[in-house]
């Protein structure tokens, strides 16, 4: 069953609704979630409250419900 | 006994701090991976904190652009020696009795990885892909450091728990995919885009690491911060968010897996 999710983009707090079937992985998640804000370059980790989402997690794995709201966040790699 | 005869002890404040184990902090023998900002903050944070054994790699020469976040480089070293010889030579006059090793090739050249402890300050993905490989063969425990502009990251790597690559996703590889082009036979250029950068947030982040770095080698590993911490200058805010293991993750085994389990648990 699919499960409706909230996804806020951290840097600047839009959001999008994305909807997930129980198969779809956090990479489908960051793969749609680029498409919409034109990310084509740059690292971002997703959260869902204090738990950074593993990639190949699927929505059932994450425990992702309808309703549930999830955060992309820039992920820094400079020194 | 004169009054204030403490202040003649150079690590008197430190040992208020109970849990502080300067007899170990003395002795460790740590890696520092990278010599640019971090790399100097850290290790400014090091030697002050009593760190007396530390290895710089770095193979990368000063240019001026460094000089607004580096402490240890001077104007006049620009184009000159490499960036870990200087941070050495530098950083080893705060304290006569710290030994300062500088390693001028390319970390995945790197050979001997007998370390109590790496403390990373790189600045791409690939090189830090390599030290925690490295930290995960031979079990050392990695503290990572990075930052963008006004964020910044810090993740402690402590074996059985998850390591920077559990921690990667689409976006990550994308990256890696970029940054490496094959231009010949057995040639590999590396392009490293130049990002934002500033020291106050580089001075966060390294503060935070070389303060993880202190639990680690006083064996209070246990206050270690549980996951990785995500820096926002921006919004003045730091969060730690929960990592785990990824079960694709080369990283780590079957028993590992299970290890990191019951510590969930418990």
């Amino acid at each position: 069953m699919a499960a409706k999710i909230k996804v806020v983009n951290e840097s600047d707090g839009s959001s999008l609704m994305i909807e997930l079937e129980s198969y779809d992985t956090v990479d489908d998640l960051l793969a749609s979630a680029g498409e919409f804000w034109q990310k084509q370059e740059g690292m971002y980790v997703v959260r869902k409250g204090t738990r950074l989402l593993i990639r190949g997690q699927t929505a059932a794995e994450a425990g992702l419900a309808d309703g549930d709201v999830v955060e992309i966040v820039p992920d820094p790699a400079g020194g | 006994m004169k009054a204030r005869e403490y202040d003649g002890d150079r690590f008197d404040r430190m040992r208020r701090t109970a849990w502080l184990d300067l007899n170990r902090i003395h002795r460790a023998r740590v890696l520092v991976v990278g010599a640019g900002a971090l790399g100097n903050e850290a290790v400014k944070d090091m030697v002050l904190a009593g760190f007396r054994h530390l290895v710089v790699v770095d193979y990368d020469r000063i240019v001026p652009s460094n000089l607004s976040r580096c402490l240890f480089f001077r104007p006049e070293d620009c184009g000159g020696p490499y960036k870990a010889e200087v941070l050495a030579r530098r950083a080893s006059e705060l304290d006569s009795a710290v030994r300062i090793a500088a390693v001028t090739t390319s970390v995945q050249e790197l050979e001997g990885w007998d370390y109590d402890l790496i403390v990373g300050c790189l600045d791409n993905l690939r090189a830090r892909l390599h030290v925690n490989s490295r930290a995960a063969f031979y079990r050392i425990p990695y503290v990572d450091g990075a930052t963008d502009g006004f964020r910044g990251k810090v993740q402690v790597v402590r074996y059985p728990g998850p390591c920077i690559a559990c921690t990667m996703n689409r976006t990550h590889q994308r990256e890696l995919d970029r940054r490496f082009s094959c231009t010949g036979a057995d040639t590999e250029v590396q392009f490293v885009p130049e990002t934002a950068a500033d020291i106050t947030t580089t001075a966060v982040v390294a503060g935070a690491m070389v303060r993880e770095a202190l639990k680690i080698v006083s064996g209070r590993a246990d206050l270690c911060q549980a996951g990785v911490m995500y820096y926002d200058g921006n919004a003045g805010t730091a969060t730690v968010l929960n990592a785990a293991l990824d079960p694709q993750c080369p990283n780590h085994d079957e028993m590992e897996r299970k290890l990191w389990q019951q510590r969930l648990r418990s």
